[in-house]
């Protein structure tokens, strides 16, 4: 190396690479076309504005009327999501211990599984719906199946994720006892990685409340199917009264779920 | 359990053991010989391959070249299942105990006998496993003197109690050679040598053969009655220990001791 005697302080700013220019540019092309897309006006902003108030005052004070139907379809969209995170999460465990480096048994397996995980993430839970729909019908049946699908993506990826940060050195005291590869991965893996994936199970049930109420928009079954109907109807009040109740449904497990969390971590 | 004759052949064998981890060559050529009921002590400078050495007896690492013979059987290039069957014989005590942290001290010690149930795990999980065994395991934590931490997690014991955790896992599995991997590396001085000599006195109780590392050379001078020394890869020490002068074991240390430091590496020219 040539040593030069002068030492400036580096400079203020770094001149951005062509390709850095590149996605600037592209970027901000793209911005411009999405707001002009949009057709953002002041008058259509003034419009809307009076439109939602309208909304309110439309809506207040809901209309808890139909209070039966309404908690029954909660209770309905609530089984949607227990029952569907529950064979998802089942489903999950096998999934995610083909995909993790450290368990799966070769790497065409790894790469299949975590084909499939990917799959199940990449395609949305209303998507999964609609294919469901077509599949079995309208119903909570749907809606369940793609809660199904909707959990695999999301918790076999973090628990294959979680199997690969398992300290190595259980296994490996589990394996020179000459235990076989499935003993050494239910004796050492799993206990190691069972808190942080109750968490992500309890999160996956957060998670699918929120989604099994908008799968009722499509017809899967559930509490949407009220407010899509109540919404089409103009009843806004009781729409008002619908969206209440998933507030309250939502606030109160995520209360239960983050208890729960705390206590075992 | 196949009862082999046993007239003397030696319960360990290595014959000329390469192993190599891409480009550095970390075990050149290792040989020696483990007698039925010998206690010995391997030696040798951090970097060594002392722990390599270890690990590819039990199989756990890959050996490229030479053999391992357990107990009259090759390991090396030997299906999985005679490697497994070969790995029940062998209990390993490892540096940092390898306990599985959320399960209790008792579970732990009765996944010694994993390799040995039909069913694995499941033959071995506290629920489902058979009265004799849950008691063997509380006997096994007697030994080490902690039976009455047998509900305790990992987490809450010192870490001595750990390592003698580690060593009732150990005596669970019932094995005939032990492999004992720094065993009190971690451990402070006073907990250190009490883990040496329980183990020692389990070793010479159930007759078992017993190839320690250790750091410290008065331990090992006192402990063992044989000394394998090792230096860059290679045994350069193998005798009695009352036959072996302190200069010689003071050399281990000296010199080109690592495996990776005789590599064409250091030059930096960039």
């Amino acid at each position: 190396m040539t040593t030069s005697t002068r030492t400036d302080p580096p400079p203020r700013i770094r001149a951005p690479s062509a390709l850095s220019w590149v996605m600037m540019v592209g970027f901000a092309a793209f911005f411009i076309q999405g707001l002009y897309g949009a057709e953002v006006s002041v008058d259509r902003l003034i419009r809307g504005a009076n439109n939602f108030v309208r909304f309110i005052s439309l809506a207040v004070p809901p209309d808890f009327a139909r209070w039966e139907a309404i908690g029954w379809s909660m209770l309905e969209t609530l089984n949607i999501a227990v029952v569907g995170v529950t064979f998802g999460c089942i489903i999950s465990v096998p999934l995610a211990l083909l995909a993790a480096r450290n368990t799966a048994p070769n790497g065409v397996v790894r790469f299949i599984a975590r084909q499939v995980i990917a799959i199940a993430r990449t395609i949305p839970d209303l998507i999964w719906a609609l294919i469901f729909v077509v599949a079995v019908g309208l119903g909570p049946l749907a809606g369940i199946l793609a809660i199904i699908m909707d959990t695999i993506g999301f918790a076999a990826r973090f628990y294959s994720e979680r199997f690969e940060e398992v300290q190595k050195g259980p296994s490996e005291a589990l394996t020179s006892t000459g235990a076989g590869r499935l003993s050494v991965i239910i004796g050492a893996i799993l206990p190691e990685s069972f808190a942080s994936m109750t968490a992500t199970s309890l999160y996956s049930v957060e998670k699918a409340i929120r989604s099994a109420v908008t799968l009722g928009l499509v017809g899967a079954g559930g509490i949407g199917v009220e407010l899509s109907t109540a919404m089409r109807l103009f009843q806004y009040d009781q729409a008002a009264a619908i969206i209440l109740v998933v507030l309250v449904a939502v606030i109160c497990f995520e209360q239960l779920s983050s208890s729960i969390r705390k206590r075992i971590i | 359990m196949p009862k082999t004759d046993t007239t003397s052949p030696p319960v360990l064998q290595a014959h000329d053991i390469h192993v190599s981890f891409g480009s550095l060559h970390v075990l050149r050529g290792v040989s020696f010989d483990l007698g039925r009921g010998e206690g010995a002590v391997l030696l040798g400078a951090n970097g060594c391959g002392k722990s390599t050495l270890l690990r590819a007896l039990n199989g756990l690492e890959k050996v490229a070249s030479g053999r391992i013979i357990v107990d009259g059987r090759a390991i090396t290039g030997a299906p999985a299942r005679v490697v497994r069957a070969t790995r029940r014989q062998m209990g390993y005590v490892f540096q940092q105990f390898n306990l599985v942290p959320q399960l209790s001290a008792h579970q732990n010690v009765l996944f010694g006998a994993m390799g040995q149930r039909r069913f694995g795990v499941l033959g071995v999980t506290n629920a489902f496993a058979r009265a004799e065994d849950r008691d063997r395991a509380m006997h096994c934590l007697d030994r080490v003197g902690l039976a009455d931490r047998a509900t305790h997690r990992p987490a809450a014991l010192s870490g001595g109690q750990q390592q003698r955790v580690a060593i009732a896992r150990m005596l669970m599995q019932a094995p005939r050679i032990v492999i004992a991997d720094e065993p009190i590396a971690s451990l402070d001085p006073k907990a250190g040598r009490e883990v040496l000599e329980l183990l020692w006195r389990i070793v010479e109780e159930e007759g078992l053969s017993l190839l320690c590392t250790l750091h410290q050379l008065d331990l090992a001078q006192e402990f063992g009655k044989r000394i394998i020394g090792m230096k860059a890869g290679r045994v350069v020490i193998d005798a009695a220990t009352a036959d072996l002068p302190r200069a010689d074991l003071d050399a281990l240390y000296l010199g080109e001791v690592r495996v990776d430091a005789s590599q064409p590496a250091p030059e930096a020219a960039a």
